[in-house]
């Protein structure tokens, strides 16, 4: 049931029972009214009847009675009238019409007369017969008729009220109603229009109000279950492709490690077939030397392809660290240069450095930019039979940096498209076979994880038959100060002045006595110790001049066998290298930290090795 | 539509020189009808006498009837004042107080008026003034006594009831008619003078039988020891003693008028009196105005307002009297009598119904 409905029949049964009882009372008073007037005019029409009568009947004026008479009778509601006189009868025949005699009243008045001596007589007496259905018939007409008027305002009342309630109460309702059911059905846009402040106005607020906060909330939610599902689509991409990666990563590492594990069989298998051979006869002078070279070349092979290995993995694991100094590139260039040349004489190429003949100084890790340069001069010699091959520089100059660009140009064999893409994967080698044995495979792909490295990127364009250019451009700051002493490889027989006594703390035998047979070589007196806190009593017992710590020992490490050395008045001024596997940057601070003179990351280059015993003990070298 | 009839009466001459010289013409306005009516049988039998009167004089009287239209009365007196030979004299009557319309119409012709029957009343003096006043034309005036003619009429009644006292009932004509109340007037004054004597009521009639048989049914029973009762005319009269039959009261009745049918039932022994002579007056008028017209002024004898007491009463002891002079077998009056012209002797005129029987 509606509200309308409601509030309909409840109004009309209100309405109904006002008015029902309005009417009722109305139609009370009325009927009082109407009898109590009835009976007021019967008794004042007999009354005036009688006394108007008075003088006609006492002068028996009969047409004066008969004209008395004709006007009362003219009255619907006098049935008959009759006038008598005293002791006579009736003076004039009966009047009468034809009202209805069946609900009568009867009013008898005497006539009295005051003659001239004062003397009241009743000289006769009029008797009226009054019908009381003319009263009956009019009331039951006011009654028609009232009951119209209540029926009138009834509807009236209604009419107004319903369309009152229906534009106040109804409409807005129903608004609301529409509204709800919208928002309801999904809607969320859906608003109650206001137009009162009442109530009803305020509810639709409210509902507005409601709604909004609900349409918001819903928004948000909605919003972040997208964003939730978003973010597990990413993560659940991201998982796939850690996934595939690590899937890659595995098989790469797989097809890394079959490669490695034949790259590293190749120079071993020299080492040891070699060093078998040596030892199962007697050599021949002319053939021990062989043997020792091929030895030696295989270990430097094997030492190198280590070292790249090893480049390679800190530059993926983010741990490669530069070391820029003030670098003339020129020089650099020209030292580069030469290392290659006697291989390029020896295929008959001609090598050609292309470049100004003087640039300003720059900040860069001379050794990695060298190392670079030499691998793509090397791939470009390897893969020329014959022609040239140019180091193409080009320097532009700029307030406060320098834009330097490399083109490594042979007209080698080049490189198919197809193998473009191929081209700086580790361990990928092109070419046949002859070609492949002479490198690592890990090259290229160490050279480009460099350039990045500095800032920026190998390229390449190669026409197969026609040959390749590599090239890569780096912009470094210009430097101002001293140049840093390149490696300059020298024949070194020993140094000047006394011997100097060096005390080396390894726990590994092996590295002890490497280390203890080329010390010995260049003339130096060698202490050993097993341990840090070994190495800390030698010390102090020995008192040696320098002390080469490896930092990763028992019982007491390199890092705190150096804060006792530096604890001790007695050690505090002695020198002290560390030396570690762990060639990371970090170690390197440490120890640094710790109060190491210098580091020297395993396995101990032998030339490094001097460099930095020549500095820390300022040793002049005698060469060989 | 009114009727014109012309009496000439050849002037009888008989050596009386001055009256020869000249023939005096009246013109009577008559308000009623020129045959009798059950209302106005007096006005008829006025006419009559007046015809007679006019015969005897050697007058020349022209009778005009208004059949009791007194707008027709207003009409003829305006129509008469119009004519070329204007009459003498115009006789009128106060009918329905008619009379200041027709003295205005006369007022401006050479005719005389004079008023019979219906004085002109006090109320209406007030504005018309009396004879030869503002109306110079207007010469005079002459009515019975009516008065002095019921008083005589009342104590006939109360003789016939002998020593029983009086309880009197009065029925008299309409209330607005100025004759009613004179007439009950004299009923009233006789009976003052009579020691307990009672006038139980008076009420004003129609002049009709029926209306006079009603009102006496109703006052018989309102006064049932009622024995005297007097009507205003004779017609009333009748009626009062029909109703008295009815009811079987024994009460004595008077009217007035002297009509045939009252003289019979006296005869009857019906009613016990009436008082006749008011059909003289227009006769006796003309005797008046014959001697005017003959240079004798009424107005030296009485004035010009004259009530002439001339009323008799009639009761079954004088109504061999009456009728021997009035009756079918009559001997006629001769008017010529009481004319101071032809009878130079009269000093005083004597028109009373005693005067004709004593000649």
């Amino acid at each position: 049931m509606s509200v309308r409905a409601k509030l309909v029949a409840a109004l009309a049964a209100t309405l109904l029972l006002i008015l029902g009882g309005f009417w009722w009372a109305l139609d009370s008073r009325e009927s009082e009214r109407r009898q109590f007037e009835f009976d007021t005019r019967s008794s004042s029409i007999a009354q005036l009847l009688s006394r108007g009568l008075a003088y006609p009947l006492w002068n028996v004026d009969t047409k004066a009675i008969d004209l008395l008479l004709d006007t009362v009778s003219t009255s619907p509601e006098v049935a008959s009238v009759s006038i008598t006189a005293t002791g006579y009868g009736r003076v004039v025949p009966m009047r009468g019409n034809d009202a209805p005699k069946d609900d009568v009243v009867v009013r008898t008045e005497p006539i009295r007369y005051v003659a001239a001596d004062g003397l009241a007589r009743e000289i006769g007496a009029v008797e009226i017969v009054f019908s009381r259905v003319p009263m009956r018939q009019a009331l039951a007409q006011a009654r028609g008729a009232h009951l119209g008027m209540v029926a009138a305002v009834l509807l009236a009342v209604f009419a107004v009220t319903y369309w009152l309630v229906g534009r106040i109460v109804r409409r807005p309702l129903a608004r609301l109603d529409r509204s709800m059911q919208h928002f309801a059905e999904g809607d969320f846009a859906a608003r109650c229009p206001i137009e009162t402040n009442d109530e009803l106005g305020r509810l639709g607020a409210q509902f507005n109000t409601m709604a909004a906060r609900l349409a918001a909330s819903t928004e948000a939610l909605r919003r972040h279950g997208e964003q939730l599902e978003e973010r597990v689509r990413e993560r659940t991409a991201e998982l796939a492709r850690a996934v595939d990666r690590a899937e890659v990563a595995s098989r790469a590492k797989s097809a890394f490690l079959a490669n490695m594990s034949h790259e590293l069989r190749t120079p071993l298998n020299g080492v040891l077939g070699f060093a078998q051979l040596l030892q199962a006869a007697p050599p021949e002078p002319e053939r021990l030397a062989k043997g020792l070279a091929a030895i030696e070349r295989s270990g430097q092979h094997l030492l190198g392809l280590i070292t790249d290995v090893l480049d390679l993995a800190k530059i993926e694991a983010g741990k490669m660290d530069l070391f820029p100094q003030r670098i003339d590139p020129r020089r650099l260039l020209d030292d580069t240069l030469a290392a290659v040349s006697i291989e390029a004489e020896r295929k008959g190429l001609v090598l050609t450095l292309d470049g100004p003949a003087r640039m300003p100084a720059v900040l860069v890790d001379g050794q990695r930019l060298r190392q670079v340069l030499l691998n793509l001069l090397g791939n470009a010699i390897k893969f020329t039979a014959g022609g040239s091959v140019t180091l193409r520089v080009a320097c532009t100059e700029s307030p406060d940096a320098v834009l330097l660009a490399f083109a490594v140009r042979d007209t080698g064999i080049g490189i198919a498209a197809a193998d473009l893409a191929r081209l700086f994967r580790p361990f990928e080698q092109l070419g046949d076979a002859d070609h492949r044995s002479r490198g690592t495979g890990l090259g290229l792909a160490l050279s480009r994880q460099l350039v990045r490295h500095m800032g920026g990127d190998i390229h390449v364009h190669s026409e197969p038959d026609r040959g390749s250019e590599f090239s890569f451009e780096l912009r470094l700051p210009t430097a101002a100060g001293p140049l840093a002493d390149p490696a300059v490889v020298r024949r070194i027989a020993g140094y000047a002045g006394r011997r100097r006594l060096v005390l080396v703390a390894d726990d590994i035998e092996l590295n002890r006595q490497v280390l203890c047979e080329t010390l010995a070589l260049y003339g130096f007196d060698v202490a050993v110790a097993c341990d840090g806190d070994e190495a800390v009593r030698q010390a102090t017992t020995l008192r040696p001049d320098l002390i080469l710590m490896d930092l990763t020992m028992p019982r007491l490490n390199g890092t705190q066998a150096m804060e006792r050395l530096r604890a001790a008045a007695a050690t505090a001024a002695v020198p002290v290298i560390a030396v570690s596997a762990s060639a990371g940057a970090e170690e390197r601070e440490a120890a640094m930290q710790a109060g190491a003179a210098g580091f020297l990351a395993k396995p101990v280059d032998q030339a490094e090795l001097l460099g930095t015993l020549g500095r820390c003990l300022a040793l002049e070298w005698r060469d060989g | 539509m009114p009727t014109r009839r012309s009496v000439l009466a050849a002037a009888m001459v008989s050596g009386f020189a001055r009256a020869a010289a000249r023939v005096p013409s009246v013109v009577f306005l008559d308000p009623g009808s020129p045959s009798p009516t059950p209302s106005g049988p007096m006005a008829r039998a006025a006419a009559d006498y007046m015809a007679l009167a006019a015969g005897q004089l050697g007058m020349r009287l022209e009778i005009l009837h208004a059949s009791h239209d007194h707008l027709q009365m207003i009409r003829h007196a305006q129509a008469v004042a119009a004519r070329a030979q204007a009459p003498d004299y115009a006789v009128i009557v106060n009918d329905k107080m008619a009379a200041p319309a027709m003295l205005e119409a006369l007022e401006r012709s050479p005719v005389r008026v004079f008023v019979i029957h219906s004085d002109v009343t006090d109320e209406q003096r007030t504005t018309v003034g009396h004879e030869r006043e503002r109306y110079a034309r207007w010469i005079g005036s002459a009515v019975p006594d009516n008065t002095r003619g019921v008083s005589r009429l009342a104590a006939a009644l109360h003789r016939e009831l002998g020593a029983q006292p009086v309880s009197a009932l009065g029925i008299t004509g309409p209330s607005s008619t100025p004759v009613s109340n004179e007439r009950a007037k004299g009923l009233a004054d006789y009976l003052a003078g009579v020691p307990g004597a009672r006038l139980e009521q008076l009420v004003y009639g129609d002049w009709s039988e029926g209306d006079g048989e009603r009102k006496a049914r109703v006052l018989l029973a309102r006064y049932p020891q009622a024995n005297l009762v007097w009507a205003a005319n004779d017609e009333m009269a009748l009626g009062a003693l029909k109703a008295a039959r009815e009811r079987g009261s024994a009460a004595v009745i008077g009217g007035m008028g002297g009509f045939a049918r009252a003289l019979r039932s006296l005869d009857d022994g019906g009613l016990a009196a009436t008082l006749a002579g008011h059909h003289l007056i227009g006769a006796w008028a003309l005797v008046m105005l014959y001697d005017h017209a003959n240079g004798i002024d009424f107005a030296v004898d009485g004035g010009l307002r004259r009530r002439l007491d001339n009323l008799q009463v009639v009761t079954r002891a004088s109504l061999r009297d009456y009728e021997s002079t009035f009756g079918e077998h009559e001997r006629p009056i001769d008017f010529r009598r009481y004319s101071k012209a032809h009878h130079p002797e009269i000093k005083r005129y004597d028109f009373a119904f005693a005067a004709l029987g004593a000649r």
